[in-house]
């Protein structure tokens, strides 16, 4: 299996092959695509789309960037779907009462599919480049450097997205437990 | 407490979500998700050797079309089926590093063993599939949607997809069956086919499932093997080659080929017993 900071060595993209990249990577994709807003049940077409996309550029990806160059394609693949998806939630709409619906409870930490649940809503209600920063930095781990190489942008526009992200983030889990606190106080 | 604008309770919060998502499962079968992506890329090979052949032989805007590409190829087809599949083969071939054979079931290629480029006489500038010039295309989306009979469209021997650059999985061969041995025997006996060595072809099939006993290219060579008994007349034995034929690869593209073959001979048998008939032309 390929590492991810493999070094590179002259042979190590004749053996890199795409069976090797996909058992690697296919469940991040997977994961990545899920969180930065690909519809449950388009996940699999999605990273589907993005391993026959590496397949068609295996002689370019370099050893040791690998998950640099997937998360990229993953990241274009998502926005494609997203386009698609003209009923997805976009940025303005509240999604507050629905969540409240379907998550009783999740400061009691409820089980961990259900927080999932919440993640995805809540990052749902952000804008497309803020909430790609912030699931790449927050959730991938995926260093400053990195994620501006990935998106194409400056680093400097990188840091000033996740700080805003961030403050998004944590307004709209407020927002969210605010409500989780009035549902419960009204039972 | 507080942190910054936050609470422990909200801090704690969001540090759950981020958590929850670095536990997720994420797909539940990532082998069927293989299985699906390698059929995708089998698909589009196949349809890359399909029209290859007829642009080959100017019948390019005539006859039958591969079938669709399952979901997972929605990219392709969006792309353009050629040009993406070219782009995929000319691309991976380019890396001239590894060899594979993407066989049978569209969604469930069998893979190959990795063949250094020097070795692997496979290996080729031309897109897609090599065919032979005179009787060979690997245009079995017939299994699906077969030419006209006699429409002169009609794919022949097929050697498989050995040329392309790309590894696909783990092989289930040997490591001492190497896929370019393997090519090159089944070649051999594509030449005495070609050449009318009909016996010398059934021969060598029968040599090359004596050397690899577990081949990828088994069917491939048995094919040559049921081209040469049908076109030597050998009804019976191309009846039992068939069936095994059919035993051994029940989803093979290359079944539609040999019911084909069994067809035409029957009908010859018919017709020869009608009107006096000509024996096995084995020597």
């Amino acid at each position: 299996m390929p590492r991810p900071n493999a070094p590179a060595s002259p042979n190590a993209k004749v053996t890199m092959d795409l069976r090797g990249l996909f058992d690697s990577y296919y469940g991040r994709v997977w994961r990545l695509l899920r969180r930065l807003g690909v519809p449950t049940a388009q996940l699999d077409d999605a990273a589907q789309e993005v391993f026959w996309v590496a397949a068609g550029r295996l002689a370019d990806i370099n050893p040791g960037s690998e998950h640099a160059f997937l998360y990229g394609v993953a990241m274009r693949t998502a926005l494609r779907f997203m386009r698609r998806e003209s009923s997805a939630p976009v940025c303005d709409t509240d999604p507050l009462p629905q969540l409240v619906d379907a998550a009783p409870s999740p400061q009691d930490q409820v089980e961990q599919a259900q927080a999932r649940r919440i993640l995805d809503e809540v990052l749902r209600g952000m804008p497309v480049e803020l909430r790609t920063v912030f699931v790449l930095h927050e959730i991938e781990e995926v260093e400053i450097t990195k994620i501006a190489e990935i998106e194409g942008i400056p680093t400097g526009t990188v840091n000033s997205r996740l700080r805003r992200a961030r403050e998004m983030f944590s307004t709209i889990c407020r927002r969210f437990q605010s409500a989780v606190r009035r549902e419960q106080e009204s039972r | 407490m507080r942190f910054g604008n936050q609470t422990r309770d909200e801090r704690s919060f969001e540090q759950a979500l981020i958590a929850s998502a670095r536990h997720d499962p994420g797909p539940a079968d990532v082998e069927a998700e293989w299985a699906k992506l390698a059929g995708s890329i089998s698909e589009a090979s196949r349809a890359v050797a399909f029209d290859g052949h007829r642009a080959n032989s100017g019948e390019l805007d005539a006859g039958p079309r591969p079938p669709a590409l399952p979901a997972a190829g929605a990219v392709f087809r969006a792309a353009g089926a050629k040009a993406g599949a070219y782009l995929l083969l000319g691309l991976v071939a380019g890396s001239a590093a590894t060899a594979i054979v993407l066989r049978g079931q569209p969604r469930a290629p069998l893979i190959t063993s990795v063949v250094p480029a020097s070795s692997s006489v496979a290996l080729s500038t031309r897109p897609a599939t090599t065919t032979y010039d005179s009787v060979g295309v690997h245009a079995e989306p017939a299994a699906a949607n077969p030419p006209p009979r006699g429409s002169g469209h009609e794919p022949r021997l097929v050697r498989r997809t050995a040329s392309v650059g790309m590894t696909l999985g783990k092989s289930n061969s040997p490591p001492q069956e190497r896929l370019s041995d393997q090519v090159r025997s089944v070649d051999a006996a594509m030449g005495a086919l070609q050449a009318g060595a009909l016996g010398e072809a059934v021969r060598l099939v029968n040599r090359f499932h004596v050397d690899f006993p577990h081949g990828v290219l088994a069917p491939d060579a048995e094919l040559v093997a049921i081209e040469a008994l049908a076109e030597a007349r050998e009804t019976s034995k191309l009846t039992e080659r068939a069936e095994r034929f059919f035993e051994s690869n029940p989803n093979d593209p290359h079944s539609a080929r040999v019911r084909r073959l069994l067809d035409d001979v029957a009908e010859q048998e018919k017709m020869r017993s009608q009107s006096g008939g000509v024996g096995s032309l084995l020597p």
